[in-house]
């Protein structure tokens, strides 16, 4: 969801970091993806309860 | 001349621009205070239509508030032109307070808006009130009635503590307690030891006028 | 964990049945009370509960001890030491020490078309510090104040996930009809968290197109609320639904329901069903709840019983309309005669599971022997 990407956009962050590996590119997007996830169910309670 | 009756229609159909404007039209004419005080009975009779719409099943909560704040808005608007002229204790005084632990407020204001139009006069006390608050301001006002509010069933017991604290100031005997919101029920009107109870602001005001009948 | 349990094998057995929609052999038992029950029945503060964990726990044991229900009835949704950590105005603890919403209006009138355009970034810049005190500061010490309330979040998830966890494997409890993430209906997001119920009123007369559009823009949020990351096996979301009854049917039909409906359908096609709770009575919008998934599971506070049974209880999962307060003012054999008559009018389909019309947030709004009594009755008789 495009509007997420306010809480951190992992390709706008992987075009600051070059040199990283495919394989390594995609175990930091899943970690990534991840702690997005969590943030937003975080900030979401913080409304919702 | 403007039509003051129209406006009690107006108000119970929820046209709220055509209530302001011809409530406009009215103070642009410098009323006398019996104008206004007439204005604002229409109001009231408006706030009726509602009530009365909602008791049919035509209209639901959301058209109760909706119609609260307009009549609030209204009022608002003409109150200032009167002074104190207003300030009418006649149909009597109700303390009215979410009980301790509750801080739900919306029936509440509810409630306090239909009593208002019908000319009681409100001591709203807020939200999440010990039995000690409802006390003093009875103390302090002297109301005839007193109205408490609880939404969760966890106020079922703190509606009890607050009749009983009550009696033991030597009160209940000098008025009417009433229950209302989601938890108000038979079972917490009998455990709590109040008079009446309600889940329609409607009909609470109704027994609130009741009241006042017999107690005069 | 439980598999050479027998009491667990039969209450599995029992509620799988049940969501697939498979006459049962009993109607199953969901009891639900809250923390704040507990600790009243446990004797202990709730307060002190809500800040040590291992009170807490004590105190769900209690009522785990004390109630029969096939699966676990307790359930904490709101961790104080998280709002303490962000300086929540929003949701607050009463003088009880229940977690409460506090009518805050969050988005003003004139904001909608901000919103619309970016939910998220109104969500983050401006909606939060407006509800919470401690993100309401310069960036260094808002950005401390979220740190500590993520870690508290996390911290409490976790340990409660724990929690839950050994007493289910205490008491051989099996899953309930809430197994997911809880997530909101778009308009009630808008209404009650956002506009407040007071400002989204005055919103449904003067401004309903713009409300639309904002409902319409939320309602992504409330799937992604609902889908966890990784979903292996078929949960049910939990959707407490709240001013559907407030509003008229033209505002339910157009406002309310579409997305909804949209939220609860494409949830069920991503694995996840919704249980949702119809607080006061809904059921002049049964047909409407009718139309949902087969998976969707109706948690009924109110209304008109027959009509539920005959309408929506056919095809879907429903339960609930036993108010547990009956037990202050009538006797054991009378409150066990109301949940026969519950049980004679829903049990038919197959589909009605015996549950509260509400949880049971106060320990003293019902009388402890006469519910227990209630509750085994119905666990002992109620068979098919």
């Amino acid at each position: 969801m495009k509007d997420i990407e306010y809480l951190g956009d992992f390709d706008e962050y992987m075009q600051r970091h070059e040199g990283i590996s495919p394989e390594q590119a995609k175990l930091m997007k899943d970690s990534y993806e991840e702690l997005n996830d969590e943030l937003y169910r975080f900030v979401m309670n913080a409304i919702v309860g | 001349m403007p039509d003051i009756d129209k406006i009690s229609s107006l108000l119970g159909a929820l046209n709220e621009q055509e209530v302001y404007d011809a409530i406009g039209e009215i103070i642009s004419a410098q009323p006398t205070g019996e104008t206004v005080l007439d204005t604002i009975l229409a109001c009231q009779k408006g706030m009726e239509i509602v009530g009365e719409e909602f008791e049919k099943g035509n209209y639901f909560i959301g058209e109760l508030m909706y119609a609260a704040q307009i009549m609030d808005e209204a009022i608002g608007r003409l109150k200032p032109l009167l002074g104190t002229a207003g300030e009418g204790a006649e149909s009597g005084i109700v303390v009215l307070g979410s009980v301790a632990g509750d801080i739900h407020d919306i029936g509440k204001s509810i409630f306090r808006s239909l009593l208002e139009a019908s000319g009681f006069q409100v001591v709203d006390i807020g939200i999440d009130q010990q039995p000690e608050a409802f006390v003093s301001a009875i103390e302090k006002h002297r109301p005839h009635i007193v109205g408490l509010s609880g939404v969760l069933t966890l106020s079922i017991e703190s509606m009890r503590k607050t009749v009983a604290l009550i009696e033991e100031a030597g009160y209940r005997s000098d008025l009417k307690i009433i229950i209302g919101g989601s938890a108000a029920s038979e079972e917490a009107c009998f455990h709590s030891g109040a008079d009446y109870w309600t889940k329609n602001a409607a009909l609470g005001v109704k027994k609130c006028k009741e009241y006042r009948s017999e107690q005069q | 964990m439980n598999s050479n349990n027998s009491i667990f094998e039969e209450r599995k057995k029992t509620r799988d049945d049940l969501v697939s929609l498979k006459k049962p052999k009993r109607v199953p038992v969901f009891s639900i009370f809250t923390l704040e029950a507990a600790c009243g029945l446990a004797e202990v503060s709730v307060m002190e509960a809500h800040y040590d964990l291992s009170v807490a726990e004590k105190a769900y044991d209690r009522i785990c001890e004390t109630f029969y229900s096939d699966s676990l009835p307790v359930l904490n949704l709101r961790y104080p030491p998280v709002y303490d950590a962000l300086g929540s105005r929003n949701w607050v603890l009463g003088s009880n020490g229940s977690m409460q919403h506090s009518e805050v209006e969050l988005m003003h009138t004139d904001e909608y078309d901000e919103f619309i355009a970016g939910p998220m970034k109104m969500i983050m810049e401006v909606f939060l510090p407006r509800a919470c005190s401690e993100l309401d500061k310069d960036s260094a010490r808002a950005g401390i104040a979220l740190a500590k309330a993520f870690a508290e979040y996390k911290s409490q998830v976790r340990n409660h996930a724990e929690i839950y966890g050994r007493l289910a494997e205490k008491h051989s409890y099996a899953d309930g009809i809430i197994t997911g993430p809880l997530t909101v209906a778009p308009f009630d997001f808008i209404a009650d968290q956002l506009r407040g119920i007071k400002g989204i009123m005055g919103d449904i007369y003067r401004a309903p197109e713009k409300l639309l559009e904002a409902v319409n823009a939320v309602t992504p949020h409330m799937l992604k609320l609902a889908v966890p990351r990784g979903v292996a096996e078929r949960i049910q979301c939990f959707i407490p639904l709240h001013l559907a009854p407030l509003i008229n049917p033209a505002q339910f039909d157009r406002l309310y329901w579409p997305s909804l409906k949209r939220l609860v359908e494409s949830a069920d096609a991503l694995g996840v069903g919704s249980t949702i709770f119809l607080e006061q009575d809904c059921t002049r919008y049964i047909e409407s709840f009718d139309s949902l998934p087969d998976s969707m599971i109706a948690w009924i506070d109110d209304g008109d019983r027959e009509s539920f049974a005959a309408g929506l209880g056919r095809n879907h999962v429903f339960g609930g309309f036993f108010d547990p307060t009956i037990t202050l003012a009538r006797s054991k054999e009378e409150c066990i005669d109301e949940a026969k008559r519950l049980l004679d009018t829903c049990m038919d389909s197959g589909h009605f599971f015996f549950s509260f019309n509400r949880n049971v947030m106060d320990i003293k709004s019902i009388d402890i022997a006469k519910l227990a009594a209630v509750l085994e009755w119905v666990r002992n008789n109620a068979y098919y």
